[in-house]
């Protein structure tokens, strides 16, 4: 499927007085996986609630494997699997019985899907077992064997690496590349930058309520427009750049000038320090890392 | 995933949400929770000790050769007022806890979240409560049955001296009546009270004080009465559900009497019913608004 799964149109949710989520303009295509990024209470958790129906949004509305999810609710949302904030168990019941319990409302599961989806988690030795005994990696993976049951078309998952140690993470991360590889779409918020990075295609990025920035990752990264250059005495031509109108930002960072070019190109960069008689032993685009473009971008002063 | 392992799901787009997968998954849930369990082991633990009071009657042999009637009423009357107790207990807890635990623990999130619709799904809890009543109505009379044909055949060498008590079976079919009223209703109050709070704590907390708070509040009305010389207290009982409860099974019974606390003014049977009957309808339309119409923000 490679038109729009998950689309937003419009879409506000706003409590009293404060907005929660506004006219929030969002499109998933299939089979990407899509990060989405914002601080706490930027309006991520309400916009995945919206968009499986468990809010209803104040205006705007939520459209889903392409239909209107608030009028059809029934028949789309059994194609689309999610984990909103933490995993949602039974912590009386085993992992097996969990997984039985959701299963028997859409039905169409055969035992043998059990099995599968728990050996996918790495839960099999503890199935039998209370779900209050797990840990909250357990859990998480649980919780995710649990999207995965009906073998959905879209995927949504708040928070996946939430109590996962490194190990649980790179296997959340496999796990994630392999359904998309299967052509599953997957949609996820995270705090964990560094693993968004890593598996997403895309990220759209939201602060306020309002989506700030959706591009490719590697778009994102390439767009810092910052020049790492190394020479000596960096200090001084640090004092010579920040003078100008577009080198204020300049920086020292690990002995090398961080700076801004005058047009935006790097050869110019070159001309302007070789003029004033610095000349750079190498000159790079500055690749930022989303954990940088991220606060930049939803940073208060911004 | 290999296609081997993808024919082990219905394809995707034959999946919808189905009622009665839903109450499998209720039942599943409901027989899974050790105080299912220990509420019925307590039920049958009172059942023997109401089996042990009566073998220890004096003169119960006596009577029952004298009287079968009057001993089979009895019978019946203390089979029916323990059922209606222990039974009520028994789906107050189990409705509060079937419902608000999906709040408390987030999973009416995934079940929601995959289509589920919200009447349907406390219509599958409804359902499944009913079922688990009825369940418990028919091994308990069953049990009882049992006690009292052996009971009656063992001292009497037949059955036909109760067997001939057409009044009592009448009554039987009333004490069917009145048990499966109680077991609606108390289903009804405890998903209100798990749907209104939306929490395991709020949910058991208010299903099972309202019993006694109602059934107190009549002893408090009386006091009210008589500090005040106003009747609108005592009038004001004739609306109290638990004390309606109470009164019908004398008024549909006469010979029978109520465990608990009556209206303190005298009420018949049409106008209990109809208290009971509004409650009810109360309870449900409640229960179905609030599901249906309020945000899951669990």
């Amino acid at each position: 499927m490679r038109g729009p799964v998950l689309t937003t149109h419009d879409l506000s949710k706003t409590y009293g007085t404060r907005s929660a989520v506004k006219h929030l303009n969002l499109e998933v295509v299939g089979g990407e996986i899509l990060g989405f990024l914002g601080p706490n209470g930027a309006g991520k958790t309400t916009t995945i609630r919206m968009a499986l129906g468990l809010i209803r949004p104040t205006s705007g509305w939520v459209e889903v494997l392409g239909r209107d999810v608030a009028h059809h609710g029934a028949k789309v949302l059994p194609r689309v699997g999610a984990m909103v904030e933490s995993p949602a168990l039974y912590s009386y019941m085993s992992g097996r019985d969990n997984l039985r319990a959701f299963a028997s409302v859409l039905g169409g599961v055969a035992r043998t899907r059990l099995d599968e989806v728990l050996e996918l988690v790495d839960l099999t030795g503890r199935q039998r077992d209370r779900v209050g005994s797990y840990s909250m990696g357990m859990k998480q993976r649980l919780g995710v064997a649990t999207a995965l049951l009906h073998d959905p078309d879209l995927l949504m998952l708040d928070e996946p690496a939430n109590g996962l140690d490194p190990a649980g993470i790179v296997e959340m991360r496999d796990l994630l590349r392999r359904l998309a590889g299967q052509g599953k779409t997957v949609f996820i918020s995270s705090h964990v930058l560094g693993e968004v990075q890593q598996i997403c295609d895309r990220v759209a990025i939201i602060n306020h309520g309002e989506l700030i920035r959706l591009a490719a990752v590697s778009d994102l990264l390439d767009t810092s427009g910052e020049f790492v250059v190394r020479l000596e005495n960096a200090t001084v031509a640090l004092a010579l750049v920040s003078q100008q109108p577009w080198g204020n930002k300049a920086r020292i960072d690990d002995g090398a000038l961080i700076t801004a070019s005058p047009s935006g190109r790097g050869r110019d960069l070159v001309r302007f320090l070789a003029q004033a008689g610095h000349w750079p032993d190498s000159v790079a685009p500055r690749q930022q890392n989303l954990e940088e473009i991220f606060l930049s971008l939803t940073e208060p002063e911004n | 995933m290999s296609a081997i392992e993808r024919e082990r799901v219905s394809p995707a787009r034959e999946l919808k949400p189905r009622f009665f997968g839903a109450v499998r998954g209720e039942i599943l849930k409901l027989s899974r929770m050790r105080g299912t369990w220990v509420m019925v082991g307590l039920a049958v633990l009172l059942f023997l000790v109401v089996l042990g009071a009566f073998a220890s009657e004096p003169n119960a042999r006596a009577s029952l050769h004298d009287n079968p009637h009057a001993w089979l009423v009895l019978r019946l009357n203390v089979f029916t007022t323990i059922f209606d107790a222990g039974a009520g207990i028994f789906l107050l807890i189990a409705a509060a806890r079937l419902v608000a635990m999906e709040y408390s623990a987030g999973t009416i999130r995934v079940l929601l979240g995959r289509g589920t619709g919200r009447l349907q799904l406390l219509s599958a809890k409804l359902l499944t409560l009913a079922l688990a009543g009825l369940a418990l109505l028919l091994v308990y009379a069953l049990a009882a049955t049992v006690y009292v044909y052996a009971t009656v055949v063992g001292w009497e060498g037949s059955f036909s001296p109760v067997a001939n008590q057409s009044s009592a079976w009448h009554d039987l079919g009333l004490n069917v009546v009145l048990a499966l009223i109680s077991i609606g209703i108390n289903i009804l109050l405890g998903t209100t009270a798990a749907v209104v709070g939306r929490s395991l704590a709020f949910g058991l907390g208010a299903a099972l004080a309202f019993f006694p708070a109602d059934n107190f509040g009549t002893i408090i009305m009386s006091l009210l009465n008589r500090l005040t010389n106003q009747h609108i207290w005592n009038d004001a009982t004739a609306y109290l559900l638990g004390p309606n409860l109470n009164a019908l099974q004398p008024l549909l019974l006469p010979g029978q009497r109520a465990a608990f606390a009556e209206p303190l003014v005298k009420v018949d049977a049409t106008h209990t019913l109809m208290v009971i009957g509004i409650y009810a309808t109360v309870f449900l339309v409640a229960s179905m608004v609030l599901t249906a119409r309020r945000d899951v923000l669990q």
